[in-house]
């Protein structure tokens, strides 16, 4: 999965902030980013968000270089 | 007076996905695909330890252990970041790291105290930025450090400041680097404890043990004079390496492309610990599980991924594949060390200049930067290395 995504963001102090995101019609607030890392490709740097947002899990991916978003995962919290 | 501390993180892999989806925390959580996968379990966390799961074990047997086990598909590219994230927090604030794996390294101090300091910054600040927990052993060696910090996991900080004694109330198998096979050995000789490795008569020790008795010796009393860490290994008897093949096949042309990769790596593996030996096993595993190995003794010892490509498919030829087959593997056993009795090996060969050529390109680009075209058949390269001992 690599949905490209629109997601309202904070840059401040050279870091990345996600803080809202509009998926399938809908604006959905992160209520928690629960862990972030980068990684490295042909693209250059990557910076990946595993956020919550109500009873779901989304794995967001910023790809630096194309300033573009993208979903890459999406679970319920509610195992 | 150097002082080193080891820092080894939790249950890695499970802690870094555990910290992504903190929702998991109340469940069993194992890191390693699916219950149907033929994967094995890569990291377990604490809860599920409880169930009797550990890292190595297959998903088919951690799922039958633990019915409501939730797992995750390892994300390598994930840890190998947040890995060096760690070891840039380590070297920032001890000023020096040595990076032993991808989840546990050491640095050095020049006081107690300062050790001790540092580690419970590190400690505070990797909980902090990284969301996740360590524990951290000090002693005066690296061997001792390694050992401490498994003593109070999870988020342990160990001192040892008497290694001697420390290290002489130890069980044997509790040592690092002594291996299942030399344990039971020195239980042979009625050794169970460290300690009573001091008092072993040493010509005794070395009868059994040969050049491997000294660094026991040295062991039993605390000492890393020889930085026993990294040659404590049991003795190599044999380098093998096994594939299980994403589906079962029968196809003799895959087959065939897949002992050669396994070839190679098992050379590759050879070289590395400077080892050739004479004796080529090959393991098939069908799809019903029988397995069977077949073995054949070769006049000269051996290292090429070309005579052990050559030996293996005599052995293969000579045997009737009745079914699909699921897993192949390839072992080299009855090894020695490389250069040992040169002069009176009249089969040695000299190494043809391409072969010297390819070895070099491996050592500076990978493993997997030059390859025959008839491997090329197999796409999933990924092969299991095994390393059997005395």
């Amino acid at each position: 999965m690599k949905e490209p995504l629109y997601v309202i963001t904070l840059f401040s102090d050279g870091k990345i902030k996600p803080i809202y995101f509009i998926w399938n019609n809908r604006r959905l607030k992160i209520e928690n980013i629960t862990y972030n890392w980068r990684t490295v490709d042909e693209n250059g740097i990557n910076q990946h968000f595993s956020v919550i947002s109500g009873s779901f899990y989304y794995h967001l991916l910023f790809v630096t270089s194309m300033s573009r978003w993208y979903l890459t995962e999406v679970e319920s919290t509610l195992a | 007076m150097k002082w080193y501390c080891h820092v080894d993180m939790d249950a890695f892999f499970a802690s870094v996905e555990l910290a992504s989806k903190p929702y998991f925390a109340k469940f069993p959580f194992a890191v390693g695909g699916s219950e149907k996968s033929r994967t094995v379990v890569s990291a377990a966390s604490y809860k599920a330890r409880e169930y009797g799961i550990r890292a190595g074990m297959s998903m088919f047997e951690a799922f039958r252990k633990c019915p409501n086990l939730i797992s995750v598909e390892p994300d390598m590219e994930k840890y190998a970041s947040i890995s060096k994230e760690i070891f840039s927090i380590v070297e920032r604030i001890a000023g020096n790291v040595d990076i032993y794996s991808v989840d546990e390294g050491f640095f050095h101090a020049d006081s107690m105290d300062d050790a001790l300091m540092m580690a419970v910054e590190i400690k505070r600040e990797i909980k902090n930025n990284i969301k996740i927990t360590c524990s951290a052993g000090i002693a005066k060696n690296k061997l001792v450090a390694k050992m401490a910090s498994g003593e109070n996991k999870p988020d342990g900080l160990t001192l040892v400041e008497d290694a001697f004694s420390y290290i002489g109330e130890k069980r044997v198998e509790d040592v690092v680097g002594i291996g299942r096979q030399t344990t039971k050995h020195l239980n042979k000789l009625g050794i169970y404890s460290v300690k009573q490795i001091r008092d072993y008569p040493m010509d005794i020790l070395r009868k059994h043990f040969n050049s491997y008795a000294f660094i026991l010796r040295e062991v039993s009393y605390g000492r890393d004079s020889v930085n026993m860490m990294w040659n404590l290994e049991d003795e190599i008897k044999s380098v093998g390496n096994t594939h299980t093949m994403e589906k079962d096949t029968m196809d003799r042309k895959t087959l065939l492309s897949l002992l050669s990769i396994l070839s190679e790596h098992v050379s590759f593996r050879m070289k590395k610990h400077n080892v050739e030996g004479n004796t080529v096993t090959l393991t098939v595993r069908y799809s019903d599980f029988r397995t069977f190995t077949k073995q054949k003794k070769v006049q000269r010892h051996i290292s090429s991924p070309d005579d052990i490509q050559l030996y293996s498919k005599i052995i293969f030829d000579s045997i009737e594949i009745a079914m699909p087959v699921r897993l192949l593997g390839i072992s080299v056993s009855n090894v020695r060390s490389i250069g040992e009795q040169m002069k009176l090996d009249f089969y040695s060969q000299q190494k043809p200049p391409i072969a010297e050529a390819v070895d070099e390109i491996r050592r500076r680009y990978g493993e997997w930067a030059i390859m025959k075209a008839r491997s090329l058949e197999i796409k999933d390269r990924n092969v299991k290395g095994r390393r059997m001992t005395v």
